[in-house]
């Protein structure tokens, strides 16, 4: 892992590798359009039991609770992944303009 | 029997099917995000790198989370799939024999065949809010109807309870106002596991207020102005004071919802005739018939009429963001939701009425599930 030669992650070197850090960004970028999809699908499905179940029943409103709440923590996953994928393909540029190898070795300075 | 004619067991099965596949897809994706977090280890070794690194591991948590959550509940769905099949089949089975052997059928039979779909939904809605629950974020509680009026020194003091207050200690009575641990950071409308209230369910079982469909006792509910859309409606035009509107004066027919919903902002054409066109699929420029003006009130009523379930739901408008009473309606294979103002000087009125799409429907959930 480069310069990090047991300093583990207090290490005040950084160590980037830019041209893989693009890959990965678009590696993300795909999952997410992919990931799009698939709940897209699921959504379909998932509204299903609201028409088969009966609405006035306790099992409606149930199944409405349950829903309710694990999908609004699906739907966190694909805005957080294309964050990611902007996040490192942003960071990456950062980075070319320092040096334009595309790879760098920088001795940061010591906090405090 | 009616619960069991609305029941649909190969829907139930293919909702089951579709998660099972959700959850082998989300298990790749979880594998790919996996993938590039370990790469980045030492492709991005920096602070923000290892920032980076933590947000994607929340990332496949969430995803393995949801999996989780999906593969669990799609057993429990096919199952009760598979009764509601079996019992019907069941039914239909004791109904012919009944016609060609009259004595050979007895209503015990009938009651064995749908005790056990009982049985079946009330463990499913156990099992429902029980891993409900267990998704992150607050529980909301019901918005429950107001307390019936008290007498002369409650109307002049208070009674103690914050305003709405509906609920009941795990004794099934009132909690004593003075003796109730309230806590530091007390929410009226949240539930508080560590100080848990309760209601009572459909089958008169005292449960966690989250759950309770009828949040007090049939008796003193029935003294009081209870839930249901038209009254909610009702309510919420008083709260609104003195702006003309409809609702003050809605009664519980579907005759005085069309007068509402005709009298309401909300269907002047220049918006309505948008969703009609929708609903009945036609261009942009089409003209809307009467008929299907008549046809879409009508759908739009019965919604708001026949619906169990009032959701609150936010409706972004020209003035912002505005607190609604939805109401769904699955017909001939389409859902429409159909929205009406909960405060505001249009409160009680009808807002909206349209197909959506099954991320709006289940944003609607969301609102309703989480606090």
């Amino acid at each position: 892992m480069g310069l990090d030669t047991g300093g583990g992650y207090d290490t005040p070197y950084i160590d980037v590798d830019v041209e893989s850090m693009r890959d990965a960004a678009e590696e993300l970028a795909g999952t997410a359009n992919r990931l799009v999809g698939h709940v897209d699908d699921l959504m379909e499905k998932a509204a299903l039991p609201l028409a088969a179940l009966a609405p006035d029943a306790d099992v409606y409103r149930a199944y409405a609770f349950w829903w309710g709440r694990w999908s609004a923590l699906l739907e966190t996953a694909e805005p957080a992944i294309r964050a990611a994928a902007a996040t490192t393909a942003g960071a990456a540029d950062g980075f070319t303009t320092v040096d334009e190898n595309g790879r760098i070795e920088l001795t940061l300075p010591e906090s405090g | 029997m009616s619960r069991l004619n609305h029941a649909d067991g190969d829907d139930l099965i293919s909702a089951a099917n579709g998660m099972d596949l959700a959850y082998e897809r989300f298990w790749a994706v979880r594998g790919r995000v996996a993938g590039v977090r370990v790469d980045l280890v030492s492709q991005w070794d920096s602070a923000s790198g290892r920032a980076m690194l933590d947000h994607l591991e929340t990332v496949e948590n969430a995803l393995a989370q949801v999996g989780a959550a999906l593969t669990i509940m799609a057993d429990k769905l096919r199952a009760h799939g598979n009764v509601v099949n079996t019992a019907r089949d069941s039914v239909r089975d004791l109904v012919v024999q009944g016609y060609t052997d009259p004595l050979s059928v007895t209503d015990s039979d009938i009651d064995a065949v749908l005790q056990d779909f009982l049985d079946s939904e009330q463990a499913l809605t156990t099992d429902l809010w029980t891993y409900g629950a267990l998704a992150p974020g607050a529980i909301p509680l019901p918005e429950p109807p107001p307390r019936p009026p008290g007498d002369w020194k409650t109307i002049l003091f208070g009674d103690g309870y914050p305003a709405g207050w509906y609920w009941l200690g795990e004794d099934g009575e009132y909690p004593d106002p003075d003796d109730f641990d309230w806590g530091d950071d007390f929410e009226p409308g949240t539930y508080d596991p560590d100080n848990p209230l309760y209601g009572y369910d459909e089958w008169g079982n005292l449960v966690p207020a989250y759950q309770a469909g009828m949040p007090v006792p049939m008796e003193v509910q029935e003294a009081s102005v209870g839930s249901g859309l038209l009254k909610l409606l009702g309510k919420a035009a008083r709260g609104a004071g003195a702006t003309a509107s409809g609702a003050r004066a809605i009664g519980q027919s579907a005759d005085d919802l069309a007068a509402l919903i005709r009298g309401s902002y909300g269907w002047r054409p220049s918006h309505i005739d948008r969703h009609i066109r929708e609903w009945y699929r036609l261009a942009d420029d089409a003209p809307v018939q009467p008929w299907m003006r008549e046809e879409f009130l009508e759908t739009v009523v019965q919604a708001g009429v026949r619906q169990g379930k009032v959701f609150q739901w936010s409706l972004r408008g020209e003035s912002g963001a505005q607190s609604t009473y939805s109401v769904l309606r699955y017909t001939n294979g389409r859902w429409m939701v159909s929205q009406y103002y909960a405060s505001g000087s249009r409160a009680g009125e009808f807002a909206t009425a349209f197909e959506p799409t099954a991320r709006q429907l289940a944003r609607m959930l969301q609102q309703a599930a989480i606090r």
